[in-house]
């Protein structure tokens, strides 16, 4: 496969290719979400929830901004 | 009171045209993006260049300024559904974000243009894929299935680890038309690799539900 040898790819950075990140979300859409997101009591379900879950699987920017949120929370509580 | 405690409804004072009223209320959004933007980049401060506290403090004052601008412009949008501390939250996040990654890659070069190509065509990838190890299966998909601006763009965000605002910015275009071109060209390697006898489980679980 030599015609490939410019691409190194490590298997961590194989597996980002394929992830399964549907149903389809915009970064724009999750930002609308985020707060309701992170403030959602446990076991509370939205329509938008499993778009929401999969755009965070398959963004890191956005899933760094919900951490950083949810941390931010955390040391207020 | 913890800020978990406070009510979800908008301080009304940020309703106001203006007055001594509104103008607290602002004051005291202004200190909450402060506060999220501080955390962000305390956050984020691992990766910056050494800059200086100074330079740290512009970063948190510019960004809470610009959270502070955008929060009341979507003030309309808060329909209580969260608390409203969790909502302007977010604004000073994203913005403090958005500003240490611009600060970070600043001085970095970034030339889509010159990221890996591929040489060469594989005229039946299916036939090609499905014996190979899986890293090789991915370039080879990369390859086959990919236009070249999907493939551009997706080893610039998974391999190079290019910020997608950053690469939004570099390419005159926006977060979102980036992430949905990444979304497109997972679908396509996931369904070549697929058809190839890759990923088993999700097929099992595609043709149970």
């Amino acid at each position: 496969m030599t015609s490939h040898s410019s691409l190194q790819l490590t298997e961590e950075q194989a597996q980002r290719f394929v992830v399964d990140a549907s149903p389809w979300m915009s970064c724009d859409e999750c930002f609308d979400h985020l707060d309701e997101y992170v403030d959602r009591q446990s076991g509370a379900s939205f329509e938008w929830l499993p778009a929401m879950e999969a755009h965070l699987t398959g963004c890191q920017v956005c899933r760094e901004e919900m951490e950083s949120l949810l941390a931010l929370l955390d040391a207020d509580a | 009171m913890p800020v978990r405690e406070r009510s979800n409804e908008v301080w009304p004072e940020l309703l106001l045209a203006g007055g001594p009223a509104y103008d607290a209320a602002v004051l005291r959004l202004h200190t909450l993006m402060t506060k999220a933007a501080r955390h962000q980049v305390t956050l984020m401060s691992p990766n910056l260049p050494a800059i200086g506290g100074v330079r740290v403090e512009d970063i948190v004052k510019q960004a809470a300024d610009e959270a502070t601008v955008a929060a009341l412009g979507k003030l309309a949008s808060f329909e209580g559904r969260s608390r409203f501390t969790t909502w302007a939250y977010k604004f000073g996040i994203l913005h403090a974000s958005n500003e240490v990654r611009r600060n970070m890659w600043r001085h970095r070069e970034v030339n889509v243009d010159d990221l890996p190509e591929f040489v060469g065509a594989l005229t039946s990838p299916e036939q090609h894929v499905e014996h190979l190890d899986f890293v090789q299966a991915v370039k080879v998909a990369i390859h086959t299935a990919l236009t070249p601006h999907q493939r551009k763009v997706a080893v610039a965000l998974l391999v190079d680890e290019i910020p997608v605002d950053i690469l939004a910015e570099r390419m005159d275009t926006n977060r979102n038309a980036l992430y949905k071109t990444l979304f497109d060209a997972r679908g396509r390697l996931r369904t070549q690799l697929t058809a190839a006898g890759y990923f088993p489980d999700s097929v099992a679980q595609e043709m149970s539900s």
